[in-house]
């Protein structure tokens, strides 16, 4: 700790040292219609003889400091805008503020935009996200969807259809930190799986890091999907009515004070439970919605306070089947706030953000059964940025605590329990020259349960030989990561969503992953780009709720005991991307493999040379595929989009996800030794277990396909849908059912029509 | 070398066979595995009996495995015991607990095999199963061993009267049962009496059981029985006996199932043991019952 108080300071010194010589740039970069901020958008300053260049941040923001005093031309640009191009003065000690607009470019130029954005589109398992990305994935819906687009990238495995899990990367949704607007969902996808909480009217952007990800990020030992909402057109009011089959959706946007004051808000509700038995002739008994508001404001042109509030809430049976048993519940509410500070003349910005969540989730296994977990967690935070030129230099400090009570069925009794974490992290971007970026940083955590305090290095870097604006690129990254929450789910039934939030037992080593990536990609033509990523993550310590491998006599609808397993996920992602104006072509493959580590002691009972019964205890290591181990997955998306029209189509195979075959079933009863009963009669239905994750479900495959056609009118317009969800109707396979011998397959061809008419801010 | 890419031919053929394949398998088919077993070798008892079920399958299946074959042999001494079929019984379909209700559940079928033998405290035996063609069901289980016994006096506390008994080497009794060995009425005929006793009236720590055997408690129950079944007086007490079941280990962990390979269930033991003694007339007495001629 003194270390980075010595650190701060000599910064701080270092600062005052440089203003007194020289001037600095601040500013921000929005969109002149939305007034959104742009992210990743290139902003140079350039006099005689000295250009600069840097990207803005998150929230649209760039800093130049050391500028020697004079005059500079500043220029921003970004993907489907138009570059925009200022003079200003620099004196000394001065910090000029900068805010520039920058407005839509015409269809003609994105092109030429997209060329010097082609090779920096991904970067070491992170990819980013924007609402236009969203509209390009087929849904059974007028609008995009943050779900159905991550589903298209390689290296995210979903077992169906329905239930709302992603893994990336190997890990399991509980490993995945979700953030909306910096507050931590713990449920954000839909019991539906085309739909999550992010759909592409509310999504500004989001940047997804399937692993290797910075020390601003902790908590979870997997991936990080950090979803920026938009902030609302604070000169225009703005909205949008739509209708499908799946959803009904009403989303309105007002500038509460012109120019400085939005609120946004939005409302979602399914409709398919009550219209799948007329459209389909069959009942999908899934119910799903959410509610977002949120209100920010400019306060003044260096600071901005953002408030957001979200509920969500998901039911219905995932197994397909009718009544009470195997119905699912879980409901998100999430209220937080951020407040943002960009100092007018020094180049520090700080961020200062805090939060409360709320996750309940239901699970009736059966009808004398209940399994509850409810988790509240509260969290604050306060980021500082230290914008210097070649390097920036980042810290923060956390505390989080959370409130758990769970049951995970009748025979246990209900358990309430809280935990604590706090930290600091610090990271800094660092260009070491103009062709090396690396960030290095780390994060110190410490729990009240697990053992100890965890220290986590982090290193992100890119090399880009022929500098930044070099067609190739090569990334690497490493990372250490703790995780003290465990989300507990039957990993043996994928019908069962629940998820039962408990902290790390006490005293036990926490979760522990480490991950390394590295990764390469290529514009190979302006418009054509290439991308590879190699990853590995070593697991420890990982929480499995699994079928025993030495006992195989356990009832089934049993939650099983919590296991600790190792294990590793290593893989390659290969992506091809082609965006034209008109004509979008991507490519995702991967190749993966995740299998999991379980030591542990077996009894054996055999004779020895004297006929005498000897109990030995044997070591063993069991090593199996974890229950979502797709090997092979691809992914092709096409959208083609001339006038008013947009054809969309999304054509995705799976190799089969891994399951634990039978021997066949027992139901002989357990005898008492006093008497013969057990000659006749049934016991309790039992499955004989073979060898853990030996065999494989059949391939997935499925098409969907869309069409668009949009109206412009004055002042508003109309968007048209029709879709075909599942083209040629596979069955695929979503669970098969063990005791009752029965395959339950995902939707069956579903035709869509739907419309949504938009008021145009 | 030939560049024509020929050879990816067969290979996307082999991908979209595949792709196509769409059922699915969810046994193990490698032949192990067939049996179920329950039951357990009673040194109580003169015949031994098991009941044996081969595993039911998802799907119907043509081939059902016959148990054939049911020997147990006595590890030491490689004695063996061939079993007989007792009885081959179609199951209860409605009762058995959610087995899948097709037309090859309904014709299910269950053996129950028997033996006569009594096993022999402190051996071990195995049991096979086999049909023609599948990997034989093991089962082991070593019958406990007989345990030392302590017989106390009788202690007399004002009116009552108890005894203590020690059994060394039983570490949790299946049942304890005492046997009051009678002469009623006149002309005298001999009668028996027995009296369970529950845990109240035991405690087992490690390998060691203590039971109390309270006269005074059971002479109410032991005289009402008698007058009932057998009239008097007078009750003259002629012996006593007290027998212990004892479980085998298999008992204490049933769920781990460590004694059985290539199957399913239950497969144990239970050993036996009585130990038996006199009362002193005077005693006799004091508890209630009649003096002897």
């Amino acid at each position: 700790m003194r270390t980075c108080i010595l650190l701060i300071l000599l910064l701080a010194c270092s600062a005052d040292g440089a203003r007194a010589q020289f001037g600095s740039v601040i500013g921000r970069v929005v969109d002149a219609r939305s007034t959104e901020p742009l992210a990743d958008a290139n902003v140079t300053l350039t006099s005689i003889g000295e250009q600069r260049g840097t990207a803005t941040d998150a929230l649209g923001r760039f800093t130049f400091t050391n500028i020697t005093p004079g005059t500079y031309e500043l220029a921003a640009s970004h993907v489907g805008y138009v570059t925009s191009t200022l003079t200003i003065e620099v004196a000394f000690g001065q910090i000029v503020s900068v805010d520039t607009r920058l407005d839509p470019a015409p269809e003609d130029l994105e092109e030429v935009v997209v060329e010097a954005d082609a090779s920096a589109a991904e970067s070491v398992g992170r990819f980013h996200i924007d609402a236009a990305d969203l509209e390009r994935i087929p849904l059974p819906d007028v609008s995009g969807d943050l779900a159905s687009y991550l589903l298209t990238r390689p290296g995210v495995v979903s077992p169906g259809d329905r239930g709302g899990q992603l893994f990336i990367r190997g890990g399991t949704p509980a490993h995945n930190l979700v953030l909306l607007d910096g507050m931590r969902v713990y449920q954000p996808f839909h019991i539906v799986g085309f739909y999550s909480i992010f759909p592409s009217d509310l999504v500004a952007r989001a940047d997804v890091f399937a692993g290797g990800f910075g020390a601003r990020y902790g908590g979870r030992i997997g991936s990080v999907v950090d979803v920026r909402s938009r902030n609302g057109n604070k000169q225009r009011v703005t909205g949008a009515i739509s209708m499908a089959p799946f959803l009904a959706s009403v989303h309105a946007g007002l500038p509460f004070v012109p120019g400085a004051v939005s609120l946004v808000g939005s409302a979602r509700e399914s409709i398919i439970e009550r219209l799948s038995p007329g459209l389909l002739g069959r009942e999908l008994p899934y119910r799903f919605g959410d509610r977002f508001v949120k209100l920010h404001a400019y306060l003044n042109t260096t600071s901005s306070l953002s408030l957001t509030l979200l509920n969500s809430f998901d039911e219905g049976n995932i197994a397909g089947l009718a009544g009470r048993d195997r119905f699912s519940r879980w409901i998100n509410t999430s209220a937080g706030g951020r407040y943002t500070y960009l100092h007018p003349e020094t180049a520090i910005m700080t961020e200062i953000e805090a939060y409360g969540t709320h996750y309940s989730s239901r699970f009736i296994p059966s009808d004398d059964e209940e399994r509850t977990s409810d988790i509240t967690s509260y969290h604050g935070e306060m980021h500082v940025g230290y914008l210097l030129d070649r390097l920036d230099v980042h810290f923060g400090f956390f505390g989080s605590t959370h409130l758990m009570a769970y049951n995970l069925g009748t025979r246990d009794a209900d358990v309430s329990e809280n935990v604590t974490e706090a930290g600091v992290y610090a990271y800094v971007p660092w260009d070491v020259v103009e062709s090396l970026h690396v960030e290095p940083g780390v994060r110190i955590q410490t729990f009240t349960n697990g053992i100890g305090t965890s220290v986590e290095p982090r290193l992100r870097g890119t090399w880009s030989p022929g500098g930044i604006l070099d067609r190739q690129r090569f990334t690497g990254a490493l990372g250490i990561y703790h995780q003290q929450l465990l989300g507990l789910n039957n990993q043996r039934d994928v019908t069962d969503a629940f998820f039962a939030w408990v902290p790390n037992p006490r005293f036990s080593p926490l979760p522990r992953s480490s991950h390394v990536i590295l990764g390469t990609s290529r514009a190979l033509l302006p418009y054509l780009s290439v991308s590879v990523d190699l990853y590995r993550r070593s697991l420890r310590n990982v929480s499995f709720a699994l079928l025993d491998l030495g006992v195989q006599q356990r009832a089934l609808r049993r939650p099983a005991p919590l296991e600790r397993v190792d294990g590793s996920a290593r893989g390659i992602d290969l992506t091809l991307e082609l965006t034209r104006s008109h004509l979008y072509l991507y490519a995702g493959y991967s190749l993966s493999a995740v299998t999991y580590r379980l030591e542990r002691e077996r009894e054996r009972v055999r004779p020895d040379d004297e006929g005498v019964l000897h109990t030995s205890v044997q070591q063993t290591d069991d090593t199996f595929s974890a229950p979502h181990d797709r090997r092979h997955q691809l992914n092709l998306v096409a959208q083609l989009a001339f006038g008013s029209y947009e054809l969309s189509a999304r054509w995705q195979i799976g190799s089969g996800l891994p399951f634990t075959p039978i021997h066949g079933y027992v139901d002989l009863p357990v005898p008492e030794p006093n008497d013969r009963d057990h000659l006749s009669g049934a016991g309790p239905q039992r499955a004989s277990f073979g060898e853990a994750y030996s065999k494989r479900l059949p391939t997935y495959h499925r098409l969907d396909v869309s069409a668009e056609r949009s109206f412009d009118f004055e002042g508003w317009g109309l968007v048209v849908h029709a879709g075909i969800v599942n083209v040629y109707d596979r069955a695929n396979i979503f669970s098969y059912d063990l005791l009752l011998n029965r395959r339950i397959d995902q939707f069956p061809i579903i035709p869509t029509v739907g419309m949504k008419i938009q008021l145009d801010g | 070398m030939d560049s024509r890419p020929w050879h990816i031919v067969p290979l996307l053929a082999l991908a979209f066979l595949t792709a196509c394949d769409n059922t699915i398998d969810p046994v193990v088919d490698d032949g192990t595995h067939a049996f179920a077993i329950t039951g357990y070798l009673d040194m109580g008892a003169d015949t031994q009996f098991v009941r044996i079920a081969a595993l039911r399958q998802p799907e119907p299946s043509a081939s059902t495995p016959v148990p054939r074959s049911v020997v147990t042999t006595r590890l030491s001494t490689h004695e063996i015991v061939v079993w007989q079929e007792a009885s081959a019984s179609a199951g209860d379909v409605s009762s058995a607990g959610g087995i899948p209700s097709t037309g090859e559940a309904a014709s299910r079928r269950d053996h129950v095999f028997f033996a006569p033998f009594r096993p022999a405290a402190g051996a071990s035996y195995v049991i096979e199963i086999r049909d023609s063609g599948t990997g034989a069901l093991k089962g082991f289980t070593s019958v406990p061993d007989a345990p030392a016994i302590e017989i106390d006096a009788p202690r007399v506390f004002g009116g009552d009267v108890s005894q203590r008994l020690a059994f060394d080497g039983i570490a949790e009794p299946a049942r304890v049962r005492a046997a009051y060995n009678l002469h009623v009425g006149s002309p005298q005929r001999g009668a028996r009496v027995e009296v369970d006793y529950d845990a109240r009236f035991y405690s087992s720590a490690g390998n060691r059981v203590e039971i109390f055997v309270p006269y005074d408690l059971d002479f109410e129950r032991v005289r009402q029985e008698v007058m009932d079944r057998f009239g008097g007086p007078p009750i003259i007490l002629e012996r006593m006996e007290l027998t212990v079941r004892a479980l085998s280990r298999e008992w204490l962990s049933p769920a781990t199932a460590t004694n059985i390979e290539n199957g399913e269930g239950f497969f144990a033991s239970v050993g036996e043991f009585t130990a038996s003694w006199s009362i002193a007339d005077s005693t006799a007495e004091r508890i209630g019952f009649d003096a002897g001629p």
